[in-house]
């Protein structure tokens, strides 16, 4: 009994096996068992109501080729009424008014009759629009329930108060911070990986069996795609430190979701609809997560301004485009905002 | 050597509305290798932050503190792998199970696997290992926390209110299991309410109130500093002797247990009182002070208000 008790010295902390011991903890957690597989069949179901959707040949439904059919014939009818209603405006235009603002475009016979793929398009699934779209939702549910799995292992933490045991272990609070945050970054990515893997896979298949041949697909289309599945992973990670910076900062899991959520209800859309002649919408932090994962970025509308036009003043917006790059940079200065002060918080507060 | 020194530590909380409290006011206090030491203090006199300064939990604004030789907080990770610790109520992740929650912290700081077992057995929660700590009884969350502290391999043991919620066999265990550890190698500074228990087991104590250094040393010392010189007589004929001794000087009192002579400078000058009129002590003993009594009247108008700092 002595010799289990005699003092031994203890090496010094080292990194990798304390990472070991965080993943270990983290992955034991059941919330986290339970968002993966939540994840998981999500997308299993999702996918496989979208490869029962999807038609097994081109051929098109015969009653919407039917209905196009009609509309075509009603056009030919149609078309003259417009011309003459287009016509007459025109000759009782006052003097000074604007053709356009008042009367419209002249009409085109080509231009205005019903199109095609108003009424029905390729029933098959479209590997092209379908497999990004795949990426992009598995990006987004998976960096909300990173944001729940960030927050919830940090407030836990600190509700058990095992936070303060660990700071008895390791006192050096920055590391302690750093490689529980590594450890989450580890344990996000990699199951983001495999839902991301799991979503695209399920996709291939839907494409492979009912999908429009690879062969339409354009030049570079699967280097884009690895490029949406790699920023989604990033994205993810982003979320997942988001939650677990908030809940550093006010040590509780509700009131980190709670905090989310006021943010995301209230105070985005407040900023967004309160500043929108001053260009709000490139700057919202979900408008930038998207921007920073859709292939291209995403245009928004930019700063608005009065311009006399067409005899009238009107209210032009601009459009700002939001690449990839910008967008990243944009949440990343969300995340500063909210990390930065979480981890000063950490290392110079009092644990109780 | 000196295990852990504090010298002019001072810290104070800042409540908003509420005027600052100093929870240390100049804290000195010196703990010798070894042995088993008793750390007693009024509920608020400062016990617990001066845990928390020591073990980096929280920043005091002055002074110097010194854990196995070494400056704290800076210096303390090269000495935290030397320094179990049980710390107010165990904190685990109660979903978790015991050995989980014990081999996580062993996986962190490279303790192998079997150190988990050897823990577990020692307090004597080896058969409650696989079950989550959430439902474990208070008293078996203490021994797991016990397990926690002693999974390092301590030099030294600092130990807050460990026979919290245990029950009168827990704490016998407890108690033996750490003055065996004071009797090994390991310095054990234990911070308890329980005055009998730190009389019972320790070698040295301090006293703490209102954040300050107030008594300490070996036990038996504060307690002969606090005596109050009685002694106790038992004689056949009470009332006689009673009445020789008031003529002497004496302060007596008959409590139904034999004589209580107070203020008694030496045994040998109530005997000589007694024999010089034919009466003969059948026994005589010394009135012995107690813990209780010594941390009562020393500590006497040092309870804090509600609401202090621990």
């Amino acid at each position: 009994m002595t010799t289990l008790l005699t003092p031994l010295s203890t090496p010094p902390n080292r990194a990798v096996p304390q990472l070991r011991s965080e993943l270990s903890r983290l992955t034991h957690r059941r919330l986290y068992r339970a968002l993966t597989l939540v994840l998981l069949v999500g997308i299993i179901l999702v996918s496989g109501i979208v490869f029962l959707a999807a038609g097994r040949s081109a051929v098109p439904p015969p009653d919407a080729v039917a209905q196009y059919e009609r509309e075509l014939q009603n056009w030919d009818k149609q078309f003259p009424q417009y011309q003459r209603g287009w016509d007459q405006c025109v000759a009782q235009l006052p003097e000074g008014e604007s053709v356009d603002r008042q009367c419209g475009p002249a009409p085109d016979y080509e231009r205005d009759k019903p199109q095609r793929d108003w009424f029905y398009s390729d029933p098959r699934y479209d590997t092209s629009q379908g497999l990004p779209a795949v990426a992009i939702a598995v990006t987004m549910a998976g960096a909300a329930l990173a944001f729940v799995l960030g927050a919830s292992s940090g407030g836990a933490e600190w509700s058990s108060r095992s936070m303060t045991l660990q700071l008895l272990w390791e006192p050096r609070r920055l590391r302690l911070l750093t490689i529980k945050w590594l450890a989450l970054a580890l344990v996000t990515a990699a199951t983001a990986a495999v839902a991301m893997a799991t979503g695209l896979a399920m996709g291939a298949i839907t494409g492979w069996l009912r999908g429009i041949p690879d062969s339409t697909l354009p030049s570079g289309f699967y280097g884009e795609l690895a490029g949406t599945a790699g920023r989604g992973l990033v994205l993810v990670v982003i979320a997942a430190t988001f939650g677990y910076a908030i809940a550093m900062l006010v040590r509780n899991t509700g009131a980190s979701l709670g905090t989310a959520f006021v943010y995301l209800v209230f105070v985005e859309n407040a900023v967004r609809i309160g500043l929108i002649r001053f260009g709000s919408e490139a700057y919202m932090l979900t408008t930038n997560s998207v921007a920073f994962v859709a292939p291209g970025g995403l245009e928004v509308p930019g700063r608005q301004y009065e311009e006399q036009l067409n005899g009238g003043l009107e209210t032009v917006t601009t459009m700002v485009q939001l690449t990839n790059g910008r967008a990243l940079l944009t949440v990343l200065v969300y995340l500063t905002i909210v990390a930065v002060p979480a981890a000063l918080s950490f290392t110079r507060r009092d644990v109780g | 050597m000196a295990v852990i020194e504090a010298h002019d530590v001072r810290k104070t909380y800042r409540r908003r509305g509420k005027k600052p409290k100093a929870a240390l006011d100049g804290l000195e206090l010196v703990v010798e290798e070894g042995g088993v030491h008793g750390f007693l203090g009024p509920n608020g006199s400062g016990k617990t932050t001066t845990l928390r300064c020591l073990l980096g939990l929280a920043r005091a604004d002055s002074g110097s503190m010194r854990l196995l030789g070494t400056d704290v907080p800076n210096a303390l990770p090269t000495v935290v792998g030397d320094v179990g610790v049980l710390l107010e109520s165990p904190a685990f992740f109660p979903a978790y199970t015991g050995r989980l929650n014990l081999r996580l912290l062993a996986t962190a700081a490279s303790l192998p696997e079997q150190r988990v077992d050897e823990v577990l057995e020692l307090v004597g929660l080896r058969d409650a290992a696989a079950e989550r700590v959430k439902g474990y009884s208070l008293g078996m969350r203490q021994r797991l926390g016990i397990a926690a502290a002693l999974l390092k391999r301590p030099k030294l043991l600092v130990l807050d209110e460990p026979s919290n919620g245990l029950d009168p066999a827990g704490m016998k265990e407890v108690r033996e299991l750490l003055r065996r550890l004071g009797d090994d190698a390991v310095t054990v500074f234990l911070s308890s309410h329980l005055l009998a228990e730190v009389q019972q087991i320790c070698d040295d104590v301090t006293i703490l109130a209102r954040g300050k250094y107030i008594a300490g040393g070996r036990v038996a010392d504060v307690l002969a500093a606090q005596a109050t010189g009685a002694i106790r007589v038992g004689i056949g004929d009470a009332p006689r002797a009673a009445q020789v001794l008031r003529a002497a000087g004496f302060q007596v009192t008959d409590d139904g247990q034999g004589l209580l002579v107070d203020q008694v400078p030496d045994g040998a000058v109530v005997v000589r009182a007694l024999a010089e009129q034919q009466l003969y002590a059948s026994w005589l003993m010394p009135v012995q002070a107690d813990l209780e009594q010594a941390f009562l009247t020393l500590t006497e108008g040092s309870g804090l208000d509600e609401g202090s700092p621990a």
